[in-house]
């Protein structure tokens, strides 16, 4: 029996380290701030500043249309007393079509904007999510709650707050620094 | 037994429990080294199939996002090895120039690494439930035939992109309950040196952002095998 003492020692103190510290991370109850994790996560910036290039083009677009129409709308302003009755009214038509037209396009680039600008939140969040799910399972919480500032967490202490270490291991890993 | 002879040496007593401690340890040690780097060998595809299919194993990821179901399996070399051999070898009629054949396969397929992406959408292919109108089946028909090129990417921990080799999209004209692809990449060992491979698939039009999927690549490395 004497032979077997230290071998089961050895491993009883080894299982009670490992549940003190498994079952002390567990039991925490945590949250991140998922505002500050958006603003401060660096591929928001940069995918942010896509959108909006993309955005720029895609206005660029329909103001210059705009602009076209508007010197042509001038153009027959200015030369409307000289022509006839005939002329008159086509030009008229062209002018009409020509701005339904360009209500259309505008129409379309905005909806266009919009998924756009869904398309790219949405990636932020996916990396967002994947990222808190991995820490969550590595560290062994059983849970992390998403403080969006909308009063869905009223109150909790700041050992609580894991945001700023998410936050790093989230920048750290897009940088491909682990 | 009172004491060890050791090279003609007696081992006082009181050292006897230590040696024998150490001893089992070693064992220990041993055992763990031994079964937790040893690959899975399967009798059969099935079983292999399976066990790829068990997400707890890690070779198949599951994801979704807004509504669209994600699914990465990687497809080890043997699978496509048996594939190739077809139903005409068994275990029973095993010869040496199968013996010969199926290395020379398990080294042609080796070389590359096999990925299984599945997209689906109230458990129906993309096809028949993504698209609005023609102008919208037509551009994704073209997009899942010729573009996931320029949609899937992937890369390792430190942004190293690995080559697409080729991709195939068989179509299923609606019989599947998803669209599945495979991707063939070259299987480099200085792309598979980092803790993870990231297979990432960028927006099809239908609003879930790039999702990422993380493949271990120890997993790669130690992929399992079938019994030939």
């Amino acid at each position: 029996m004497n032979k077997l003492i230290f071998p089961t020692a050895i491993v009883a103190l080894l299982i009670s380290i490992g549940s003190f510290f498994y079952l002390q991370s567990s039991s925490n109850q945590v949250y991140v701030d998922v505002n500050k994790l958006l603003d401060g996560y660096k591929r928001t910036k940069i995918v942010r500043a896509q959108f909006e290039d993309k955005a720029k083009t895609l206005n660029a677009n329909v103001d210059s249309l705009m602009v076209d129409w508007q010197n042509e709308l001038k153009t027959y302003e200015k030369e409307r007393s000289k022509m006839t009755k005939k002329e008159l009214e086509l030009k008229q038509e062209l002018l009409g079509n020509k701005q339904q037209q360009i209500n259309n396009y505008q129409q379309a680039i905005q909806k266009q904007i919009q998924e756009e600008d869904q398309k790219a939140t949405q990636t932020v969040i996916n990396d967002i999510n994947d990222y808190v799910k991995d820490y969550g399972k590595k560290q062994g919480y059983q849970i992390i709650f998403g403080a969006s500032g909308s009063g869905n967490i009223m109150y909790a202490d700041d050992s609580a707050d894991l945001t700023d270490e998410v936050l790093e291991g989230l920048n750290a890993e897009f940088n491909g620094e682990k | 037994m009172q004491s060890l002879m050791v090279k003609n040496k007696r081992i006082p007593k009181f050292m006897m429990s230590v040696v024998e401690a150490k001893v089992g340890i070693s064992l220990v040690l041993c055992f763990v080294l031994c079964f937790s780097c040893n690959n899975s060998t399967f009798k059969n595809e099935t079983e292999l199939l399976t066990f790829l299919k068990d997400e707890t194993n890690g070779y198949i990821q599951h994801k979704t996002i807004n509504g669209v179901d994600f699914s990465l399996m990687y497809r080890p070399t043997d699978l496509l090895v048996n594939q190739e051999l077809g139903t005409s070898t068994t275990l029973s009629n095993r010869s040496d120039a199968t013996k010969e054949r199926i290395k020379h396969l398990r080294d042609k397929y080796s070389k590359y690494m096999y990925f299984n992406l599945s997209m689906s959408m109230n458990n129906q292919e993309l096809l028949s439930t993504a698209p609005k109108n023609r102008n919208e089946f037509g551009a994704m028909v073209n997009q899942l035939a010729f573009g996931m090129g320029d949609k899937v990417h992937v890369f390792t921990q430190s942004k190293d992109t690995l080559e697409l080799a080729d991709y195939v999209y068989p179509r299923m004209y609606g019989m599947s309950r998803a669209t599945t692809m495979m991707f063939v990449y070259p299987r480099d060992a200085d792309k598979l040196d980092q803790d993870n491979l990231n297979f990432t698939i960028a927006d099809l039009g239908l609003y879930t952002g790039e999702v990422k999927f993380k493949i271990p690549t120890k997993l790669l490395k130690n992929e399992p095998t079938l019994k030939f």
